[in-house]
């Protein structure tokens, strides 16, 4: 038998989990995207087209301006949630970006951080590297005022800003290699002890520290140092968040990537296990303050609970979690839950949505794309930085 | 969308929707993000569908947004979150079938090709596309995938061959 005509069989034989996917929700979600597309704008939904310089102050840089704490005791209910309560507002675009992406914001609402995209991924970026990566280029809003970060790399992804705007990122040619720090709008490389790294996440909390999640550790910068320190976790360990008193909050994976087991951990790497408060193993997917949002092991719920008060709720998204905020607040795709419930975050055009992030301030940041307009160069649909507030 | 278009999705998705999860968990090695990627794909094309339907070649049309949605899976933070949990007994089941082992050994080997190699392995030996029809979905051109067949097998021999030596008695 030939080694081709083997790879075939073996390939139609492997062991392949069941699927959650069946014509019918299939075609429902193909549905509700046209729905989207096709759809007039919904009942009191405001489009505010162009700059968001002239937005007042409750958006940006109102560090005293915040909704109050909510009391999440209302589950979120299935079914497409009511829209309306919410504002969609493009951000400026620096000329010549044409697929600019916010990532990110910190926790006031002041800083955005965002990745301008260009170029394919895969075989024909460079047909001696498969992997190349896409180039990408840094951007930050301050106050709703664009600007483009000095960029000492062809591919740049930021990752986390803090509320005094330093900025961290991800770069490299294939894989994320390098951590890099933008202080006052200045680059600065975070370096990496001796060996191969390939970082996924990247952290940057109120005091200015920065962590990374890489291949084969997790690195510590404290702020103004370059040097790093990796900290003495278990292997396997991936950071998912990192609050401002310091604690680190991500699990450990299995090296089958079958087991996952939740973990705060201090800067000095002392951990703690992390369970819902019902006891159930859980996945983190992201956190700020005492609030966490996460999977839990092992239906794939996604719930949001209170580390301080240990309130647990199941908010029955079909899509992990991007964001929470200091209040609890969610963001998914297309949708924020509060803590009165789920608010769609539609655009009246139908284009497709997806908030990345949310402020203290209620905030969101994310990106809206257009299925009916593909990038020649691409084929997919142009991301256009945006953002939604929310009453 | 009218009804005699979307009967003719619906007809494409019933046909087709095993073999795109099982394309995609090739591709991803996760049957929860494979769903996520399946689902990506089907969406798109459901918007997309009268332009679509009218395609010269569907399947070829259809991985290549399957393709292109794994290979810039970067793009949301979450594209990094394993989208599943197996339990515990599920684990111990692989491990004490060697048949299942075996699987899990090919999909491991996988897992250590390059994202575009490893699409070109699955087009090409799991989906059955040409050279052409793999280099159309890829978006490039017919020698890249040539060369990247060619090195993608070359990183997989040392699993397909120990298999083989299994099953004729080890010979030399």
């Amino acid at each position: 038998m030939t080694l081709e005509q083997q790879l075939r069989d073996r390939l139609g034989t492997v062991d392949v989990p069941p699927s959650r996917l069946d014509v019918g929700n299939v075609l429902a979600a193909g549905r509700r995207a046209d729905r989207r597309r096709t759809v007039q704008v919904a009942a009191g939904t405001v489009l505010v087209m162009g700059a968001l310089v002239a937005l007042p102050s409750v958006v940006f840089g109102s560090r005293g301006t915040q909704h109050a704490t909510p009391t999440p005791n209302q589950s979120a209910t299935a079914g497409p949630p009511p829209s309306g309560d919410c504002t969609l507002t493009k951000l400026p675009v620096p000329r010549a970006m044409k697929n600019l992406s916010a990532r990110g914001v910190d926790p006031t609402g002041r800083y955005i951080i965002g990745v301008n995209v260009s170029g394919k991924p895969g075989p024909k970026s460079d047909p001696d590297s498969a992997d190349r990566s896409q180039d990408a280029q840094p951007v930050l809003w301050t106050d709703g005022k664009v600007k483009t970060l000095p960029a000492p790399h062809r591919s740049i992804r930021l990752t986390g800003v803090n509320a005094g705007g330093v900025v961290v990122g991800l770069a490299g040619d294939t894989v994320n290699d390098t951590v890099w720090r933008w202080v006052d709008g200045q680059p600065q490389k975070l370096r990496n002890p001796a060996g191969s790294w390939d970082f996924s996440y990247a952290f940057v909390n109120a005091p200015g520290d920065v962590v990374a999640t890489g291949d084969t550790g997790v690195l510590v910068w404290r702020a103004g140092s370059t040097t790093a320190t990796k900290l003495p976790l278990e292997t396997g360990a991936e950071v998912r968040a990192f609050t401002d008193d310091g604690t680190l909050i991500g699990q450990v994976v299995s090296l089958d990537r079958t087991k996952v087991t939740a973990y705060t951990w201090t800067l000095s790497g002392a951990a703690t296990k992390l369970t819902a408060p019902d006891g159930r193993n859980v996945e983190i997917f992201t956190a700020r303050g005492d609030w966490v949002t996460a999977r839990i092991a092992p239906a794939g719920a996604a719930v949001r609970w209170n580390r301080k008060t240990g309130h647990l709720e199941d908010l029955r998204l079909p899509f992990p979690a991007n964001g929470i905020n200091g209040h609890g607040w969610v963001v998914s795709q297309d949708v924020l839950v509060k803590d009165t419930g789920p608010v769609g975050l539609t655009d009246p055009t139908g284009d497709f949505t997806a908030p990345s992030d949310i402020a203290d301030n209620g905030l969101i940041v994310g990106i809206l794309n257009d299925y009916q307009t593909q990038n020649p160069e691409t084929g997919e649909p142009d991301n256009q930085p945006v953002t939604w507030t929310c009453r | 969308m009218r009804p005699e278009l979307e009967s003719e999705y619906v007809e494409f998705v019933r046909g087709r929707l095993a073999r795109l999860h099982r394309t995609a968990y090739l591709l991803c090695g996760d049957g929860h993000r494979a769903d996520d990627i399946v689902q990506a794909t089907l969406t798109a094309l459901y918007v997309n569908w009268k332009k679509a339907a009218r395609a010269d070649n569907l399947d070829g049309y259809t991985h290549r947004i399957l393709v292109r949605r794994y290979l810039d899976d970067r793009r949301l933070r979450w594209s990094r979150v394993r989208l599943g949990d197996l339990p515990a007994e599920t684990v111990t089941v692989v491990a004490a079938d060697h048949k299942l082992g075996e699987r899990d050994e090919l999909m491991a080997a996988l897992r250590t090709l390059p994202k575009g190699q490893r699409a070109v392995i699955v087009l090409r030996y799991f989906d059955d596309l040409s050279v052409e029809a793999t280099a159309a979905a890829l978006d490039c051109s017919v020698g890249n995938v040539k060369s990247q067949c060619s090195r993608g097998l070359a990183s997989l021999r040392s699993v397909l061959n120990d298999k083989q030596q299994l099953e004729t008695g080890g010979r030399a």
